[in-house]
């Protein structure tokens, strides 16, 4: 229990160090600018994903796959030993 | 338009909270679904820094984090299987064969 409190001190320092230095800072940001037609930007997100980052979608792809077999190798039922 | 820090302060706090239950849990379930919290924190900080600088590839970046995170969950779930099938118990106190 007193490991348990003091756990929550370390998260609540945490939250504390993020918030003051978030606060704390002047953040200088220049607002989105919309498309006409593309009220949510998800086309022009959409469209970088197949041009500009399309190698790392395929690298994806098989990042995919790779975890469905090894996860579907590591939960099958072994059939004999 | 939502001030950054907003985003900022609400990704902090729920990597916050994911720190917590990864720090007090014995649940191996629970384990990964702290992950998961901290993960998507990272994602909204990606997407918030994104609109803010007029920038749509943190966006991409936020949409291949989500898809890691999916394959790094179906690997674990696997893991905490097998230890489950192994030990019958996914306590993660008692499971200390990988510490020194």
């Amino acid at each position: 229990m007193i490991s348990k409190i003091l756990n929550a001190v370390v998260a609540l320092l945490l939250l504390a160090v993020i918030g003051i230095s978030v606060i704390g800072t002047e953040w200088v940001t220049t607002p989105l600018t919309f498309v006409e037609g593309d009220s949510s930007g998800i086309v022009h997100v959409g469209q970088l994903v197949f041009t500009a980052y399309v190698i790392p979608f395929e690298a994806l792809s098989l990042v995919l796959l790779a975890a469905l077999i090894g996860g579907i190798y590591l939960a099958k039922k072994e059939a004999s030993a | 338009m939502i001030p950054l820090s907003y985003y900022l302060l609400l990704a902090g706090a729920l990597f916050a909270i994911g720190a917590y239950g990864i720090m007090t849990l014995s649940n191996g379930i629970r384990l990964l679904m702290c992950i998961e919290l901290m993960l998507n924190s990272a994602n909204m900080n990606l997407v918030a820094f994104s609109t803010h600088i007029n920038n749509a590839s943190g966006q991409v970046f936020a949409l291949f984090s989500i898809a890691l995170a999916a394959a790094e969950a179906a690997v674990g779930f696997a893991i905490i299987l097998m230890i489950y099938r192994w030990r019958a118990e996914i306590d993660i106190e008692n499971i200390n064969l990988l510490r020194w």
